[in-house]
């Protein structure tokens, strides 16, 4: 409301430095116009300072706070429309938007009464003009037909249907409008509960899932390293492909449960931390990784500390994929290099290897659920085809973006931005 | 005379399948399975050391009975391996590293069960 009365100040006074111009109006009452322009300024900036000093208000109190000024408001524009010439008065129009204002600023039937309090400030105007109380002023030089009774009247009927259909009108918009956003609030609630109620009870299930294949790989595990002297190679052989297959089984568990990261808000806890340290770290734990397929693996790393404010866990999770992605799809021999570049909004990371690459054709899926390139699986048989669907995920948790600039044959590189400011 | 492990655990394949593993590598197993009988058998078996599993009747009688353990004084020097397969699944947020302090347990270690890295961190708490 402050900043809308900035604008009816500033409209004022403008049409008062033309008024000036072009001497349309009689001089005292353009400068009383001008001077109501600087008392509503004084007005205004005693709101604003109000405002700034006490931040919160009670629902009572702020509904309190807003009438008084609607009401003065109203006085202050009746104010000009005298001086403007009353009925003559082309700002009499102005009413409507504070009936408007009335409608969506304040819930139930404030935008009726405020058409009765416009109606009486504008009744009780003509009838003191007419009966002689206050001098009607012609504002308009050459014009003069607030002296017409009958002109008067007309005007005044013509404005009381007017306030009380922009009322109506007003009214019945913006309580259809909150109707609909309360609707919606509701449903958005229910959604957000039955998505937690999900992801609860994804979690457990996939606990419970996960416990007896843990258990059965713990089984098989004792066949083939305790037992395994005492049993066929056959056998052996059987039990370390099931291990395998539970393996895989595991590890689906782990990347669907990590796919739920994020929808339980007690994930969302944020900690100061250097992004520079935490990618040192990463690199240096893969690096094992890399030599055994004697890749190189560097890190090229700012000078100074990246300061970041971020979810410890889903950064790691986010880097850790990416940079073992790269180890797994680089050929032996090859390189991975980690960056790190801040700026002044964000930190740019990015991931570059000189592996196959990944075909145009396939990259618009890489980021999809269950989704693995056809490349990909040649080259490694293993994988659940959710890593990068989770790691889309947890960036998009820090506001970020992540990006896939490659060309087949010619190596692929995964840009990571994580903007600086609030995020989660 | 070889050194008494008691495993807390109510999944009777997995107590199996670390029995075997701990035997074979000459270690007296014993075992219960829920929580309190697991405290009744510390007292009178005297283990000298305790794998103990997170998730068993109750989700977290596992680290109710890690703290009476360590409450009473009787048995409070021993040894407790805790066995997690919780991480994301149940939302149990804790890291060995950083909850340690707050946990009262020596070692954690992952299900599934690595044989080799049982019979070591068994090895490393009873520091055979």
């Amino acid at each position: 409301m402050i900043g809308l009365r900035w604008l009816a100040i500033l409209g004022l006074l403008t049409g008062v430095a033309l008024l000036k111009m072009i001497e349309l109006g009689p001089a005292k009452n353009v400068n009383l116009m001008g001077l109501a322009g600087l008392a509503m300024i004084l007005l205004n900036v005693t709101y604003l300072l109000f405002a700034s000093a006490k931040r919160q208000y009670g629902k009572t109190e702020l509904v309190m706070l807003l009438n008084i000024q609607m009401v003065i408001d109203l006085l202050f524009l009746t104010f000009l429309v005298h001086l403007t010439g009353s009925e003559e008065s082309p700002l009499i129009l102005f009413y409507v938007f504070h009936i408007i204002l009335a409608s969506i600023i304040f819930p139930g039937g404030f935008s009726y009464y405020y058409s009765v309090l416009v109606i009486f400030l504008f009744s009780g105007l003509l009838a003191l003009g007419h009966i002689g109380i206050i001098d009607h002023q012609c504002f308009f030089k050459e014009i003069h037909l607030g002296g017409d009774i009958r002109y008067a009247i007309a005007i005044w009927f013509i404005f009381v249907i007017t306030m009380i259909v922009a009322a109506y009108l007003a009214q019945n918009v913006t309580q259809r409008h909150r109707r609909v956003r309360e609707k919606l609030e509701i449903a958005n609630r229910k959604l957000q509960e039955v998505n937690k109620t999900k992801t609860t009870f994804f979690r457990y299930a996939s606990h419970e899932m996960k416990a007896p294949v843990a258990t059965i790989q713990s089984t098989l595990m004792v066949i083939d390293e305790v037992l395994g002297d005492k049993i066929d190679d056959r056998v052996r052989d059987m039990a370390k492909r099931a291990i395998g297959k539970t393996s895989e089984i595991i590890e689906m568990l782990k990347d669907l449960s990590d796919l739920t990261y994020g929808n339980l808000q007690e994930h969302q806890e944020t900690e100061e931390l250097d992004l520079k340290s935490l990618l040192s770290e990463i690199v240096a734990d893969m690096s094992a990784g890399a030599e055994r397929k004697q890749q190189t693996l560097t890190f090229q790393e700012p000078a100074k500390p990246c300061p970041y404010s971020g979810n410890l866990d889903a950064l790691k999770k986010i880097f850790n994929n990416l940079v073992s992605n790269a180890i797994r799809y680089t050929q032996e021999g090859g390189s991975i290099e980690v960056q790190l570049k801040p700026s002044l909004d964000r930190y740019t990371i990015e991931i570059i290897d000189n592996g196959p690459g990944i075909p145009e054709s396939e990259q618009v899926n890489v980021f999809k659920e269950f989704y693995r390139t056809p490349s990909a699986k040649e080259h490694v048989s293993e994988g659940t085809g959710l890593g990068l669907s989770i790691v889309e995920r947890m960036v998009e948790l820090h506001s970020g973006s992540i990006q896939l600039i490659s060309h087949d044959g010619q190596g692929s590189t995964f840009v990571v931005e994580l903007p600086l400011g609030e995020i989660l | 005379m070889s050194k008494k492990v008691l495993i807390i655990d109510d999944d009777f394949d997995l107590v199996e399948a670390m029995r075997i593993t701990l035997e074979a590598a000459g270690f007296e197993v014993v075992d219960a399975q829920d929580g309190e009988s697991g405290l009744a058998m510390i007292k009178s078996e005297a283990p000298n050391l305790v794998i103990l599993d997170v998730m068993m009747s109750a989700m977290d009688e596992g680290f109710h009975v890690a703290y009476k353990i360590r409450e009473d004084e009787s048995i409070k020097d021993t040894p407790i391996v805790m066995l997690t397969a919780v991480g994301n699944q149940t939302g149990f947020q804790f890291d060995p590293g950083k909850d340690a302090d707050f946990l009262p347990v020596d070692t954690f270690l992952d299900k599934p069960v690595n044989p080799k890295k049982l019979v070591d961190v068994v090895r490393e708490n009873i520091k055979v």
